[in-house]
C-alpha cells in the first residue's frame, strides 16, 4: 500500500465533498440560464471525488499509473527544477531541535516569519517590516554572521524599493501605528 | 488575412528603442532566472509581469517572451557548469555539456548552448508565423461548443502527460477549476464561495495563486534544504569554431522541429522535447559512442529543441487562446489583464499587436545570440550568490509582485496560503502547472459550457453533433483514459505471461 497516496486521496475526497456540499447556497438556476452557478462546481466537485477515489485505490493497490500519450511511451515526469544532489534534509543523526530536523524547522521558520511579514506589513510600513522579517529570514537559510546579515537586509530592502517604489511608482504599505 | 500595413506597424514598433531596451532586458532577466536553479519561466514572467502593468501591451509582452527564452539558454548554461539544471528545459543538456565542461570546453559548450538555443528559438518563430495564421484562420469557425472542448482537450493533455501519476494531475487540474469558481457568477451576478468578503468578489486572481504556487513554494523547497553553494568549474572562454558550428547545423534544425511540434502540444513542455531530441540526435549521429562524454551534438540537439517549444506553445495560445505551458500561461493571463482576447479573433482585431510578437521573437533570438555570447564568461558569477541572500530576494520580490497586482494586503496573505499549499502539492507529487493552466482556462470552459447549453436549450447533445467538437472531446477523451487503458492491458499481458 502507498500510504501517501491513500491518506492525500482520502484528504481530497474530504474536500471535493466539503465543496459539494457548500455549493447548496448557490443559486441553482435562472430565467436564461439553465445550469446556474451550481452546476460547474457540484459537477468539478464530483469529478474531484471521484479522481480521489481513484488515488485511493490505485494507492491501496499500489499502483501508480503514470501519464502519458496516445502513440507513445509512457509520459516521461518533468524534472524538478532544482538541483537533485542536494538531499532534502541533514542527515537524520543531525542535531534535532524539539524532535524536528533543521530543515523542518528552517521551513516552519520561513512560514512563521512570512506569515508575521503579511500582518506587520499595514502597522509599521514596508521600509521597516522588509528589514526586520528579512534579516530574519536571511538568518533562518544559514547566514550568521551579523555584518553580512545587515548588509544583505539593508541592500535586499534597498534595491526592491528603489526599483518597484521610486522608479515603478508602485504604492508600498505604509505605517498605521505611528 | 496578411496585413502589410500592420506589418510594416509592428516592425517599426518592435524596432523602437522603447521596445528593443525592454526585450534586452527581458532576455537579461530570463539569461539569470535561467541560471538560478528553481526559477523557471512561468515564476519570472509571473513576478515581472505585476511591473509591467504601465507599459503599452506589444512592449510587454515582448519582454516576457524575451524572458522566456533567455531562461530557457540560462537552463542549459547550469546544467553545464554544475551539473544540475537551473531550469527543468536543461536538464537534457547536462549529460554532455557537464563532460564538455570538466575536460576544459566550457566556454565551447556554452557557445553551443547559446547559438543553438538562439537558432531553434529562431526557426520556430517562422514556423510559428507559418503555421498560426491558417490554423487561427480555421479556428474562426469555433463557438461556445468548440471553446468548451479545446478547453477540455488542452486540460486533458496536460492532466495526463506532466506528471508521475495520472489521478494527482487530474486532481491538481480540478482544483484549479474549483478556485475558478470562486467569486462573482458570470451570469448570474451572484456570489459565490465569497464567504461574506469583498476581497473575493473578482474571485482569486490566478497570479496570486500562481506566484505562491511557484516562487513561494520554491523558496520553501529551498529554505528546507541544507545550505549547500554549487561548486562551479574554472572554466576556458574559448568559443566554438565555424567549423564546428557548421557540422552542428543539421542537429540543430532537427532538434527545432522536434521542439516546435513538441511545443504545440498542451503540457509537454521545454524538457520533453529536450529529451526526444537528444535521442533523435544520438540515433542519426555519425557517433553515437560520444554522446554522454561531452559530445556536440548531445549540447545543441537539446538546446535547440527546448528553445523551439516557445514558438510551438505560441501556435495554440495565439490561435486558439490554449497555453501548451506554465510560462505559456502566463503569457495568456496578462494578454487577458492587458483587456486582449488570445484566440482567433486577435488576429483580426490586433494585427499589429500578433505581427509585433513574431517580430519580437525573432528578434529575441538575435538578442539572445548577441547577449549570450557576450555575457558567456561572467555567467559563472551568478552561481556564486549565497543561498540565504537568494531566496531572501525571491520572497521580497514575491510579495512584491502580490502588493503590485492588486494593492490589497489579503492577496498577499493569499500568496503565502498557495506558497504552502504549492509546498504541500511538490511535496505529495502533485503537479502544480495543471492547476496553473486549468485557472487560466477555467472561465472559458464554464462560461463556453453554459452559453452553448443556452444556445441549444439545454440539449447536451449539441458537443457530439458539430463535428469540430466531438473530434476535439473525443481525443480530449482518448488522452486521459489512454494511460489508464494501457496500464490495464500490460498487467493482463504480464499475468497472461506469468500464467
Amino acid at each position: 500500500m502507498n500510504r501517501t497516496n491513500v491518506l492525500s486521496g482520502i484528504v481530497c475526497f474530504a474536500i471535493g465533498a466539503f465543496v459539494f456540499w457548500l455549493s447548496a447556497d448557490v443559486p441553482s438556476f435562472t430565467a436564461t440560464d439553465e445550469l446556474g452557478g451550481r452546476f460547474f462546481p457540484r459537477l468539478i466537485s464530483v469529478l474531484f471525488m471521484l479522481a480521489s477515489l481513484g488515488l485511493v485505490i490505485t494507492g491501496w493497490m499500489n499502483i501508480e499509473i503514470q501519464g502519458g500519450q496516445v502513440g507513445g511511451g509512457k509520459g516521461k515526469s518533468v524534472p524538478r527544477d532544482e538541483d537533485e544532489r542536494v538531499p532534502d534534509d541533514e542527515p537524520s543523526d543531525a542535531l534535532t531541535i524539539g524532535g524536528m530536523r533543521p530543515g523542518t524547522l528552517r521551513l516552519f521558520g520561513f512560514i512563521a516569519v512570512m506569515a508575521v511579514y503579511t500582518m506587520i506589513l499595514p502597522l509599521i510600513g514596508y521600509i521597516p517590516a522588509s528589514l526586520v522579517v528579512f534579516a530574519a529570514l536571511i538568518m533562518i537559510a544559514g547566514e550568521y554572521r551579523p555584518l553580512r546579515v545587515l548588509l544583505g537586509t539593508i541592500g535586499i530592502t534597498a534595491v526592491l524599493y528603489l526599483l518597484f517604489a521610486a522608479i515603478f511608482g508602485m504604492n508600498v504599505p505604509t505605517a498605521s501605528l505611528f | 488575412m496578411i496585413e502589410v500595413a500592420a506589418i510594416g506597424e509592428a516592425l517599426l514598433n518592435v524596432l523602437s528603442p522603447y521596445t528593443l531596451f525592454f526585450l534586452v532586458l527581458g532576455v537579461f532577466i530570463g539569461i539569470i532566472a535561467g541560471i538560478l536553479p528553481g526559477i523557471n519561466g512561468a515564476i519570472g514572467i509571473s513576478l515581472i509581469l505585476p511591473f509591467t502593468f504601465g507599459m503599452p501591451p506589444a512592449t510587454a509582452l515582448i519582454m516576457m517572451l524575451g524572458l522566456w527564452g533567455g531562461q530557457n539558454f540560462g537552463g542549459g548554461v547550469t546544467a553545464a557548469l554544475v551539473h544540475a539544471p537551473g531550469a527543468a528545459s536543461g536538464a537534457a543538456t547536462l549529460f554532455d555539456g557537464y563532460p564538455m565542461a570538466q575536460k576544459g570546453q566550457a566556454g565551447k559548450a556554452l557557445g553551443i548552448i547559446c547559438i543553438s538555443s538562439a537558432f531553434g528559438w529562431f526557426l520556430s518563430t517562422i514556423l510559428l508565423a507559418v503555421i498560426a495564421l491558417p490554423l487561427a484562420a480555421f479556428a474562426l469557425r469555433f463557438s461556445a461548443p468548440e471553446y468548451f472542448a479545446v478547453g477540455i482537450f488542452g486540460l486533458s493533455m496536460v492532466a495526463s502527460m506532466a506528471t508521475k501519476n495520472i489521478f494527482k494531475g487530474a486532481i491538481a487540474t480540478l482544483m484549479g477549476l474549483l478556485i475558478v469558481t470562486i467569486g462573482t457568477d458570470p451570469f448570474s451576478g451572484l456570489p459565490r464561495f465569497t464567504f461574506g468578503r469583498f476581497e473575493l468578489m473578482d474571485g482569486i486572481n490566478f497570479l496570486i495563486v500562481m506566484i505562491g504556487v511557484f516562487a513561494i513554494a520554491e523558496v520553501l523547497v529551498q529554505a528546507q534544504k541544507p545550505n549547500v553553494q554549487a561548486k562551479v568549474q574554472a572554466f576556458s572562454r574559448e568559443l566554438p569554431t565555424w567549423k564546428e558550428v557548421r557540422a552542428l547545423l543539421p542537429t540543430i534544425f532537427r532538434s527545432s522541429g522536434i521542439g516546435m511540434l513538441v511545443g504545440t502540444a498542451p503540457g509537454a513542455g521545454g524538457s520533453i522535447a529536450a529529451f526526444i531530441a537528444y535521442n533523435e540526435a544520438k540515433r542519426f549521429s555519425k557517433h553515437p559512442e560520444d554522446f554522454g562524454h561531452g559530445s556536440q551534438e548531445g549540447v545543441a540537439a537539446p538546446e535547440a529543441a527546448n528553445n523551439a517549444t516557445e514558438g510551438g506553445a505560441m501556435v495554440p495560445l495565439l490561435a486558439l487562446g490554449v497555453p501548451g505551458s506554465g510560462a505559456a500561461a502566463v503569457i495568456l493571463a496578462s494578454m487577458i489583464l492587458y483587456g486582449l482576447r488570445p484566440g482567433p479573433q486577435i488576429f483580426t482585431e490586433q494585427p499589429v499587436l500578433v505581427y509585433s510578437l513574431f517580430f519580437g521573437l525573432a528578434i529575441g533570438a538575435v538578442v539572445l545570440l548577441v547577449l549570450g555570447l557576450l555575457l558567456t564568461p561572467y555567467l559563472a558569477l551568478v552561481m556564486r550568490i549565497p543561498k540565504p541572500y537568494l531566496i531572501t530576494g525571491v520572497t521580497g520580490i514575491a510579495f512584491m509582485a502580490a502588493m503590485a497586482i492588486t494593492g490589497l494586503l489579503f492577496d498577499v496573505r493569499l500568496v503565502l496560503f498557495f506558497g504552502v499549499l504549492g509546498y504541500v502539492m511538490r511535496k505529495l507529487d502533485f503537479p502544480p502547472a495543471p492547476m496553473i493552466l486549468a485557472l487560466v482556462l477555467g472561465f472559458m470552459i464554464e462560461t463556453s459550457l453554459r452559453r452553448a447549453l443556452i444556445m441549444s436549450d439545454g440539449d447536451w447533445t449539441v458537443f457530439f453533433t458539430r463535428p469540430i467538437s466531438a473530434v476535439i472531446l473525443c481525443v480530449a477523451l482518448l488522452s486521459f483514459f489512454y494511460p489508464i487503458i494501457r496500464e490495464v492491458v500490460s498487467r493482463q499481458r504480464a499475468k497472461r505471461r506469468q500464467a
